[in-house]
């Protein structure tokens, strides 16, 4: 039987990202998954400072603007008071990391029964490629113009790792929107991690390499080499930790 | 299978002709609404897989079970 593909209604319009970004691949996966686990019109979603901020542009559901970095504090409380709604945090790698580091590690620490998408792409995209916490060793940005020097600037932060060997958390994962396969891989995380959620298990994680060509100074294209040949590599893809608390 | 292209949203990436596996993807000479060359695909070589739905950051591309093209 033929399977109709269509954008899910309520990300189905015209985004504000640049060329080649990676943002709207996710937000469409986000949204189909909603859509196969029928929560697409009892989401709410809270949306980090940033590239992530223009999501907002092209969708028509619940959600928050929240202060940078406070979106997963904020998801914390809108789940504890409406247990019944999904909650997504929707962040960059500056607002979720870098600002944002207390919230988000007291949220998986607390081990909140909520759903946080962090959009990775090693730098701070929205104000014009400065350096993240995130930031490949010896990447030049605009404010590592040498490359990243780990010994001033500390190392790369790994955050589904670090919370699936430290925390309790329910699932931890990292994919990648760089080819078809690593794309359809990435649906079945963040719908294992929807579902961790659902099911009341407890915090759940999804990393996501995205490609930057604009900060990279690269094509979409070479974006997506410079994805698989140099990001994957040192950020592993796959389960981190894997539902039913198994570290992996 | 038919597919629509809703070609005044494309930013003209080229994720979509790279990972169509006929290659049977490619730009128009006209620029679009937004200024990007748009996609357009040969239907005669098109095998329906969505790998362009897969790949397309913009929501270009939907793909409607009945019809021909």
């Amino acid at each position: 039987m033929e399977k109709e593909r269509k954008v899910p209604h309520f990300v189905d319009n015209p985004s504000n990202f640049c060329p080649g970004c990676g943002h709207g691949i996710v937000s469409r996966l986000v949204a189909e998954c909603l859509e196969e686990l029928g929560q697409d019109r009892n989401v709410i979603y809270t949306i980090g400072i940033g590239c992530s901020s223009n999501m907002s542009a092209g969708m028509k559901a619940d959600r928050l603007h929240c202060c940078h970095g406070r979106a997963s504090a904020v998801a914390s409380g809108m789940k504890r008071v409406n247990p019944q709604n999904v909650i997504i945090s929707y962040q960059g790698d500056g607002d979720a990391y870098s600002i944002g580091m207390g919230e988000s590690m007291g949220t998986a620490y607390r081990n909140e029964k909520i759903t946080m998408i962090t959009i990775n792409n090693t730098n701070y995209g929205m104000t014009g490629g400065q350096m993240s916490a995130t930031t490949m060793p010896g990447q030049k940005t605009t404010t590592t113009v040498y490359g990243r020097d780990c010994s001033v600037t500390g190392n790369p932060f790994k955050f589904p790792e670090l919370v699936a060997s430290q925390f309790d958390v329910a699932y931890a994962a990292r994919g990648s929107v760089d080819s078809v396969g690593n794309i359809n891989r990435l649906k079945g995380y963040i719908k294992d991690a929807l579902e961790a959620q659902i099911a009341g298990e407890g915090y759940s994680v999804v990393e996501v390499l995205i490609p930057c060509p604009t900060n990279w100074g690269m094509t979409p294209l070479e974006s997506l080499d410079h994805i698989r040949n140099n990001i994957i590599p040192y950020y592993t893809l796959g389960v981190k930790k894997a539902r039913g608390g198994k570290s992996v | 299978m038919r597919i629509e292209i809703k070609k005044d949203r494309c930013k003209e990436c080229g994720f979509c002709v790279a990972s169509c596996p006929k290659k049977c993807i490619s730009f128009a000479p006209k620029i679009n609404k937004i200024g990007y060359h748009p996609v357009v695909i040969d239907m005669e070589q098109c095998i329906k897989c969505g790998s362009c739905y897969t790949v397309c950051p913009d929501g270009v591309y939907h793909f409607i079970p009945g019809g021909d093209q």
